[in-house]
């Protein structure tokens, strides 16, 4: 299909909808009369600039029909539970599939839900424990088996033939049951003969007379007949004599007879049969699941399953954590020895009592005082808590606190040291105690759920059972291992299946419920997915697309929405939309596949790719003197490193996930130089000094991807503070004035102007108990959070909800004669967030935006005064080709003022552009990652680089 | 009220005790510790209520917490939680708007609860306010400056700064089981400026942290001087009371009826969300609706601890710090708390008869985090 087609849609009414999704004149959000038609089975990848209208496309248009149709096709009465669900505003679509969005969203709250089942790999694992887990006990280490009868009868035809045996059955008596009363009981159940401590005796005998007469064959021992005195009292240890019978393994009769019997003693004896040998001890059998004296439960699934309260653990019920004395409040800087106040609460004065005797007596009992706590055995970790002979452990001081809490002083001290911490009796996986005891090749379920992904997956491929259990587990063996490989293919291989879903990210839980599609093999469905690269290495990325087509080839059409060029290389079909953003976007601007990009276009993704419009690699890296050079790196997993950080550049800092990028800036950089000036409290990671120019820094600011402000409050406008001059213009209008209006009257967070019902937050929550809370424009501000009487207050002919409503780039036209506001905003611009609405609730924001409104802020400011250095957490997060350009120019605007620029990231446009690269590696994780593999300028890396993924990739951008 | 007579044998050795000590062990003996309808019994001076009158708005549709975890791990309804740990006002509020509000046992919005310690919180914003108007000059001068006939007692090391945050190293006994302890004599006594001037110290000041009344008692005397003429309460009720709006009469309770002085380590007499208002101010950073208060650094500084001179990250001017993410709060012996969250824009009033069986902080904090 060429360009030409597509600006006439009437072909598209011939086309069938058995091959393609024909989407007919689209006019949803900002989509002008979009008409195109995309084939089915295959990976289509739609992208464009941010906000030019590809989610609109994907989401709000194609998922929204799918659902609307799945929803109209059921019953009224489901329905009405429903809600009605509008009909995207589009001519028509025809050929839509069952639509599954794989959204960034982590929908689920539900602290119960962890990657296990959300994966459904916990569900077969129940299953398989339940099916051929073996139960040790925790006493002895043996296995712990139920006695069956066949047991029993294979253990007597084990002895040699001929061997005399009795089969008895033990008597408990039941509370206030005299002796007599149950003997004549078994006398009258049939039963003639009792063993007294080891004797037989006649019921009758034992009934009738004090001294009673041993029965005519006295067994096992021989007795002389009437020799001495029986006495039956509560002490005396009374078997039922159930049989008596010589071995003989090859009768069947016998055989029968016997089992029979042992059947009957199992009865009799409340599950406990005793075997009386001659000459030997008895052997003893329990058909009960107990050994040393432990009762325990026979694995069932619902034994593993944590959201039942059969399997929930009793201590924590199914939550994983309890309240109690949290060790990261309590020793909130690992690195420090006790000698240097590890032990937060007992750094007082007052309290340093309690660490004086240890740091006395340590060396009477070997304890290193001066070494790190997070270098101390586990055991010597324990011993701290617990304390010995010669100091009382922290357990103990928290419990002197507790008998003291009618000092105020000591029940906030306690307090500050609550926190929910991980249940000790099931190692936060919910699962009740005992359920650890069962086990797969000495392995318990709680151990695996504890385990990377990719050790799991090791540990099933490397499983040998034997060939009954291999037998009953094949089928979901393959289960589990297909999708611990899925798991592994998108690049998450290092969770864990207790991980709880709710604190995944958006691209980890996208990437999860991936692997989960694929495990459940659905055909021909449409999986719209929303930017699945996120947070991936180019090496990953690898393995990604690979995934998208095992789905594609299982039948269904995968449309992506995506800017990541290696995706977009091994999409079938790219569409891109634009040209621009916001209302400069919305059209169709490429169909096809990247062979025939060719020839001129106003597509940026097409001038991108077709490499007519490039990055531009920087003429020549700037040069630097000064550096700040931090020694001894050894947080985490990095090995005693030794990094040089140049400063008035742009540096880039990068390498596979888990290489320890983040620890490295996060943990120590940032923090070392944040405490030196005071603005970061945190203290940081292990390191040995930081030398160099540190002095030149006066500043340093963290701009991450968390988001701007958590409430619905917060928006770009009041964030680069043009808000506060916005409403000081309109509390300055005339009617403003006669009113009395205060420019606090402009705001939706305090009382005055806004709407009261809704509290200014323009939309009323309704919660709906099982299902997700539902948001519902509020009924008397009609989402607009302010009062009527402050909406009649014009400025230009615009009221300030609908300022609010506007995006930054019409805005910047508003106000383009009030210099204070128009300076403000037009950061925002710059970074490529034109598209963004003045007041759009922070929450709403993407990780990458909300980055982008700081970055802004910072450019607002236009400080030209001192040496900020900035760091930035992985910025082109979300961003296409040509927005990625935008916030270069932004970095390297920061620079020209004389900053200094820190960036970790994947993307190999910006690694480029680098002025120096530090790239940590080679792979990621405690053992492989952790090194400096270079650093240097990106040509120095592409000569002189060894073993770095990030070298290979760099060498094609530089080519 | 306790009734005097029902105490026969008390009485009795009451008389025994009185000859060895003041009065106030006889009125400990009679009444035993302390207790929220206490305000009844002492002198007071009155603090009169604003006509125009600060409301916070009712929140319309509001998500009030339903059930909580007890330490059990127990799910109990929240109102069976705040009712069986003896809570009489439960206030929770967020950007101005009461989210929850109960009463328990007959209690209503208009019952008064006597604030024990919140008031030496309250007596640290009125420091600060003195500071502001010049009154006191820095938290740095030594209390001497202000009472003298400390000088003898070897108090000149002694500064506001160290009262503020409890480090001034004053032998004080705080328990308030024994009637011959400090706390009993400053609760129950007659002169308090008699008491003060027999203050000592048991330790140099600056060097670790005790959380005792005398501290906050030695400010109100402090503050007292001050001020000159003007009493602490009336002082009270131009800075806070008149200002704030507040909508209720409250009192603040004296040592004896002619020229007493404020318990300004206790005993501030008013209602749930006439706290809350306090908490408000601070919220705000001292801020009420355009009016500056108290001044932002002063705020900043009470509420973010300072660790040099024997001060501990849980306390600084007469407010705990519960964790360190920001929150203060104010806390009274019987589980009487107004908690703020400035990240969530939270203040939550709770007031009992008893502290009950309950981490009241964790509880604010669980809360805050859920909404």
């Amino acid at each position: 299909m060429n360009t030409d087609l597509i600006r006439n849609d009437s072909h598209l009414d011939n086309l069938d909808p058995k091959e393609y999704i024909i989407i007919k004149r689209a006019r949803v959000n900002n989509l002008k009369n979009l008409s195109v038609a995309i084939p089915r089975n295959k990976l289509v990848v739609i992208t464009g600039l941010s906000g030019s209208g590809k989610s609109s496309l994907a989401f709000d248009t194609l998922f929204a029909e799918g659902q609307r149709m799945y929803v109209e096709s059921l019953s009224s009465y489901a329905r009405q539970f429903l809600g009605r669900m509008e009909k995207p505003d589009v001519d028509y679509i025809k050929g839509v599939s069952p639509a599954i969005a794989i959204e960034q969203k982590v929908n689920t709250r539900n602290p119960r839900s962890t990657v296990g089942t959300s994966t459904e790999i916990y569900d077969y694992l129940k299953l398989l424990f339940a099916r051929i887990g073996k139960t040790y006990s925790p006493i002895s280490g043996k296995e712990v088996k139920r006695d069956t009868v066949t047991d029993v009868v294979n253990a007597i035809n084990k002895l040699p033939a001929g061997t005399r045996i009795m089969i008895a059955a033990p008597v408990t008596l039941a509370k206030g049951k005299k002796i007599q009363d149950e003997l004549n009981l078994l006398l009258s159940k049939g039963f003639a003969r009792v063993l007294l401590n080891g004797e037989t005796f006649f019921i009758e005998d034992l009934l009738s007379s004090p001294s009673p007469r041993p029965s005519d064959t006295p067994l096992p021992r021989e007795r002389a007949r009437g020799e001495g005195k029986k006495k039956i009292s509560e002490k005396d240890k009374i078997e039922i004599l159930i049989d008596r019978a010589s071995v003989n393994a090859d009768d069947e009769d016998t055989i029968f007879r016997i089992s029979d019997s042992v059947q009957t003693a199992f009865y009799e004896g409340h599950d406990e049969c005793l075997v009386h040998v001659e000459g030997q001890k008895p052997m003893y059998f329990s058909d009960r699941f107990e050994l040393d004296g432990m009762q325990f439960t026979e694995p069932s699934v619902n034994f593993f399953s944590f959201n039942n309260p059969f399997g929930a653990c009793r201590t924590c019920e199914g939550f994983g954590k309890v309240l109690g004395i949290d060790e990261d409040l309590v020793i909130p800087d690992k690195s420090l020895s006790v000698f240097e106040g590890a032990i937060a609460p007992w750094r007082s004065e007052a309290m340093s009592e309690w660490a004086k005797p240890l740091l006395k007596n340590g060396i009477k009992f070997n304890f290193p005082i001066h070494r790190p706590y997070n270098e101390l055995t586990k055991k010597e970790q324990e011993l701290l808590w617990n304390g010995n002979d010669y100091f009382e452990g922290i357990h103990a001081f928290f419990k002197y606190l507790e008998t003291k809490t009618y000092k105020i002083q000591y029940r906030v001290m306690l307090s500050r040291y609550r926190g929910r911490t991980t249940c000790p009796d099931c190692r936060g996986t919910k699962l009740r105690k005992d359920a650890q005891y069962v086990k797969i090749a000495d392995t318990s379920i709680t151990d695996l759920v504890l385990m990377p992904i990719e050790d799991v997956l090791t540990f099933f491929n490397g499983l040998k059972l034997p060939d009954y259990d291999k037998k009953i587990s094949e089928r979901i063996l393959t289960e589990i291992k297909s999708r611990l490989e899925y798991m592994v293919k998108v690049g998450l291989g290092y969770l864990t299946l207790n991980r709880v879903t709710a604190t995944l990210s958006g691209g980890e839980y996208q990437r999860i419920k991936l692997a989960t599609s694929l495990g459940s093999a659905l055909v021909g469905s449409m999986y719209i997915m929303d930017e699945p690269s996120i947070g991936l290495h180019p090496k990953d990325t690898a393995r990604m697309v690979e995934v998208l087509k095992s789905l594609r080839d299982l039948g269904n059409t995968v449309i992506v929405v995506e800017h990541e060029e290696e995706i977009m290389r091994a999409a079938d079909e790219i569409i891109d939309i634009g040209p621009d953003a916001g209302a400069h976007g919305g059209e169709l601007i490429f169909q096809g596949s990247i062979k025939q990009l060719n020839g001129k276009t106003t597509s940026h993704t097409v001038n991108y790719l077709s490499g007519r419009d490039t990055i531009a690699v920087p003429a020549k890296r700037r040069k630097w003197k000064d550096s700040i050079v931090i020694k001894g790196a050894r947080e985490n997993n990095l090995k005693n490193l030794t990094v040089k950080f140049p400063l008035g550049t742009l540096t880039v800092v990068t390498g596979v996930s888990g290489s320890g990028k983040s620890t490295l800036i996060k943990k120590i950089l940032y923090p070392a130089i944040g405490r030196l000036s005071g603005s970061v409290g945190e203290s940081p990671g292990k390191f040995d000094s930081m030398d160099g120019d540190v002095s030149r820094i006066t500043q340093v600011e963290f701009v991450d991807q968390n988001p701007i402000g958590k409430s619905s409050r917060s928006n770009p406008v009041s964030y680069v503070k043009a808000y506060d001059i916005i409403r000081q213009l309109y509390a300055d209008q005339p009617l403003a004035k006669q009113r009395g209006y205060k420019p606090s009257n402009f705001s939706f967070n305090v009382e005055g102007g806004r709407c009261e019902t809704c509290e200014g937050e323009g939309e009323i929550k309704v919660e709906m108990q099982f299902m997700a809370d539902i948001y519902l424009e509020c009924e008397s501000c009609h989402g607009k959070r302010f009062k009527q009487e402050t909406l009649e207050i014009e400025y230009n002919g615009k009221n300030i909800a609908e300022v609010l409503d506007m995006t930054i780039e019409d805005a910047l036209d508003f106000f383009k004669d009030k210099k204070p506001i128009y300076d403000k905003i037009l950061p925002l611009n710059d970074v490529g967030l034109g598209y963004v609405k003045l007041g759009q609730s922070s929450n709403s924001l993407s990780g990458g935006e909300a980055q982008r409104v700081k970055l802004a802020s910072f450019l607002g400011k236009n400080s030209t005064e001192g040496n900020i250095l900035f760091i930035f957490d992985e910025p082109t997060t979300g961003l296409h080709f040509h927005d990625i350009s935008k916030l270069l120019k932004a970095m390297n605007a920061l620079v020209d003022q004389g900053h200094s620029v820190i960036v970790i990231e994947h993307n190999l446009e910006v690694i480029k552009c680098a002025d120096w690269i530090i790239d940590l590696g080679p792979e990621g994780g405690e053992k492989k990652g952790g090194n400096l593999l270079f650093e240097g300028t990106p040509e120095d890396m592409v000569k002189k680089a060894k073993g770095s993924y990030t070298a290979e990739f760099l060498k094609e951008k530089l080519g | 009220m306790k009734p005097k007579i029902a105490v026969g044998l008390p009485a009795l050795l009451t008389v025994v005790l009185l000859l060895a000590s003041s009065c106030q062990v006889g009125r400990f003996v009679v009444r035993n510790f302390a207790n929220i309808t206490d305000y009844r019994i002492f002198p007071s001076r009155k603090l009169h209520n604003d006509s125009i009158k600060f409301t916070f708005h009712q929140a319309s549709q509001s998500r009030s917490p339903k059930t909580i975890s007890t330490k059990e791990q127990q799910q109990v309804s929240f109102e069976k939680y705040l009712e069986d740990n003896k809570t009489v006002a439960f206030l929770i509020i967020r950007n101005d708007s009461i989210l929850y509000e109960k009463y328990f046992d007959k209690y209503t919005e208009e019952s008064i609860v006597a604030s024990f310690s919140m008031a030496k919180s309250v007596t640290s914003i009125l420091i600060g306010c003195a500071l502001d108007e010049g009154l006191i000059k820095s938290v740095d001068e030594p209390v001497t400056n202000y009472v003298p006939e400390l000088k003898k007692n070897g108090f000149e090391k002694v500064t506001l700064k160290h009262l503020l945050q409890m480090t001034s190293g004053l032998d004080f006994n705080e328990s308030y089981v024994n009637p011959f302890g400090d706390a009993a004599t400053y609760y129950y006594g007659r002169n308090l400026r008699k008491s003060i001037s027999k203050m000592k110290l048991k330790q140099e000041p600056g060097k670790s942290f005790e959380y005792v009344s005398g501290n906050p008692q030695l400010l109100g005397l402090v503050l007292e001087r001050a001020l000159k003429n003007k009493t602490v309460t009336e002082y009270l009720q131009e800075k806070l009371w008149q200002p704030l709006g507040m909508e209720y009469d409250a009192s603040w309770s004296l040592d004896k009826k002619k020229n007493g002085l404020e318990k300004t380590f206790c005993c501030i007499n008013a209602r749930a969300r006439d706290f809350a208002k306090i908490g408000r101010l601070y919220l705000n950073k001292g801020n009420w609706n355009g009016k500056q208060i108290v001044s932002q650094t002063w705020v900043e500084e009470s509420t973010h601890p300072e660790l040099t001179e024997g001060g501990v990250a849980f306390y600084r001017y007469q407010w705990w710090l519960p964790n360190n993410k920001g929150d203060y709060m104010a806390e009274g012996i019987l589980g009487q708390f107004v908690y703020v969250n400035p990240s969530k824009n939270m203040i939550i009033v709770r007031l009992g008869k008893k502290y009950g069986d309950a981490d009241w902080p964790n509880v604010f904090m669980k809360l805050a985090a859920a909404y």
